[in-house]
């Protein structure tokens, strides 16, 4: 007879993590850095998944990381995210992961790297960005150009300063004001505008209308298909390829993705 | 070689083994279905059971956490369960969702132990219905024992080792059973082909999208996880809950935006989870051919004749 017990821990559970500190970015989009209580390494461009107990859980991508911290950008758009905004320091968050595949950063060394991001889709690159700032003598040249609806809405505004210093960034918004003294108009148009390498390796994370737009305007330059990776948002429940939310054409986006070449994407049929 | 077992001796052999754990067996009431055995003599063989038995490894609710304010704690794990009467059918579809649920890097914790803690003594079908086509399906003897009816007698095939400390002291029987015969046969065809044929706005024209494909079927396993909260607001269950890619609100995001929109997406999604995509990770179909999902389907949407159809 097998005794029955409770387990400490299931493949559900999550890990408390104290909040370190929380910046508020625009009207609804907030930075927290928490403490990173994962034995697993992590990778740029993985996610957890962040519970509010009563409520539910999120897939949340991790926007930089290192031994001791996690940063991850919550946008208050769910009935998750909305709870979330609200906690402070010294609370604790709920999360469970790092789940994913995240961005290859071997097969991106010593290569140019042209970094393209939309909204919160600037968060998951953001890890890829400070990697390369830090580990610069291992890639060739890097471009960002980041995209966003109004000047109000630039995320990372701190951090795009710091880039600028060493790396080639440009910033575009949908609308204007009277303060923006960046470019206007849609992402595609910088591609035009400023000069990418030759050879590149495209990192590209946004709403599914700019991914789109983009891929299209890359490969109208001749660049191939298996040098841009996107990443894919989809309803996750689960984040360990169980639940069957997230899958789309046989590929999870939890485990498989969420990054994915295009030259497997673009195959990918509902 | 197997054993030989006296059908009047089927009682005392059945009451030793709940001496281990729960008996999990068919009972006839208005329907066939699996359930834990107070009264052995209760047990039904005859029909194929309307329903398989995995709700007791994947239930319709489970709590996967209990939270009180912010302490989380567990529910325990339960002992050992016997399921006897399951069809191979049946067999088959836990030994494929196995896969989802115990291979790769994150096991299910509960799934995996109920399985670990599970009997499995399968029964033969005789007669399958015009909607089975387990025959097409690479059914595999993954049980622990498999009874066949031999009018006075059982003849027991032994499957596992588990299996065979059950049976040790039963007189030894050398048989050769006859395999199932289906009158209903899956071509199987290489379905990427066939994604963007005219045939699935067809077959889905009569769906209503009510998910009980899902429900019925052995091996559909997705679900969803929601936090039900007691009226305090402040205790509660996560639950891991059946789910049904037949729902609209299966692949909505965050927003709004709902990736597979018409019925048409859905149910061509679920054929190919069934015999492509699952395939493609797995080696192995989702489906068994238990033709469940086209014997309770209100619309009668057979999925096994548009895909024989298919050119």
């Amino acid at each position: 007879m097998v005794v029955s017990r409770e387990p400490r821990t299931t493949t559900y559970t999550p890990r408390e993590a104290r909040i370190i500190s929380c910046k508020q970015l625009t009207s609804d989009t907030y930075l927290y850095t928490i403490k990173n209580v994962f034995n697993k390494k992590i990778l740029p461009g993985q996610f957890v998944e962040i519970s509010v107990l009563g409520v539910g859980e999120a897939p949340i991508s991790v926007c930089n990381y290192d031994e001791e911290t996690i940063d991850l950008l919550i946008r208050s758009v769910g009935n998750v995210t909305s709870h979330l905004v609200k906690l402070k320091p010294k609370q604790k968050m709920l999360v469970r992961g790092p789940y994913g595949n995240g961005y290859p950063l071997d097969d991106l060394k010593k290569q140019n790297l042209v970094i393209i991001g939309g909204g919160t889709g600037v968060a998951p690159p953001r890890s890829v960005i400070e990697y390369v700032l830090e580990n610069k003598k291992d890639y060739a040249k890097t471009s960002i150009f980041l995209g966003f609806r109004s000047p109000k809405d630039v995320l990372f505004k701190e951090d795009i300063v710091e880039w600028k210093k060493s790396l080639n960034t440009y910033v575009t918004v949908d609308k204007g004001d009277k303060t923006w003294k960046e470019d206007v108009g849609v992402i595609t148009t910088l591609l035009d505008k400023y000069k990418i390498p030759s050879k590149a390796k495209f990192i590209l994370c946004g709403p599914p209308i700019m991914i789109k737009f983009a891929v299209q305007k890359i490969l109208e330059k001749k660049y191939l298909e298996q040098d841009i990776y996107v990443s894919f948002e989809r309803n996750m429940k689960c984040g360990v390829e169980k639940c069957g939310h997230c899958m789309i054409h046989g590929n999870y986006v939890c485990t498989d993705g969420p990054v994915f070449k295009w030259d497997k994407a673009k195959k990918f049929q509902e | 070689m197997g054993k030989l077992l006296k059908k009047e001796d089927l009682t005392r052999f059945l009451y030793k083994l709940r001496q281990r754990g729960d008996l999990i067996a068919p009972v006839k009431t208005n329907t066939t279905r699996f359930e834990k055995i107070n009264d052995i003599k209760k047990i039904s063989l005859e029909d194929i059971p309307q329903f398989s038995p995995k709700k007791f490894f994947v239930p319709q609710k489970e709590t996967i956490l209990k939270y009180d304010d912010n302490k989380i704690s567990h529910k325990k794990i339960m002992g050992e369960k016997i399921i006897f009467g399951i069809r191979l059918c049946d067999i088959n579809a836990l030994h494929r969702m196995d896969k989802v649920f115990i291979e790769g890097d994150n096991p299910d914790t509960y799934y995996k132990k109920r399985r670990e803690n599970t009997i499995l003594i399968g029964y033969n079908c005789e007669k399958p219905l015009k909607t089975c086509f387990c025959e097409s399906m690479n059914l595999e003897p993954v049980y622990d024992l498999f009874f066949y009816n031999m009018g006075n007698y059982y003849y027991i095939e032994v499957g596992s080792e588990k299996g065979s400390k059950l049976v040790s002291r039963l007189k030894d029987y050398e048989y050769d059973p006859v395999q199932i015969r289906c009158e209903k046969k899956l071509n199987k065809k290489l379905l990427l082909r066939h994604h963007q044929k005219n045939v699935w706005s067809k077959l889905t024209k009569d769906c209503v999208s009510c998910g009980k494909c899902n429900t019925m079927c052995p091996s559909c396993y997705c679900f969803t996880i929601r936090d039900e909260n007691d009226e305090t607001l402040r205790r509660g269950e996560r639950v891991k809950e059946w789910d049904s890619c037949q729902y609209k609100d299966f692949t909505q995001v965050a927003g709004g935006f709902v990736f597979r929109e018409t019925r048409k997406d859905r149910l061509r999604h679920r054929i190919y989870h069934k015999l492509l995509y699952f395939r493609q990770k797995y080696q192995k179909d989702m489906c068994v051919g238990c033709g469940r999902c086209i014997t309770y389907c209100p619309s009668k949407i057979d999925f096994v004749e548009a895909i024989n159809k298919l050119r």
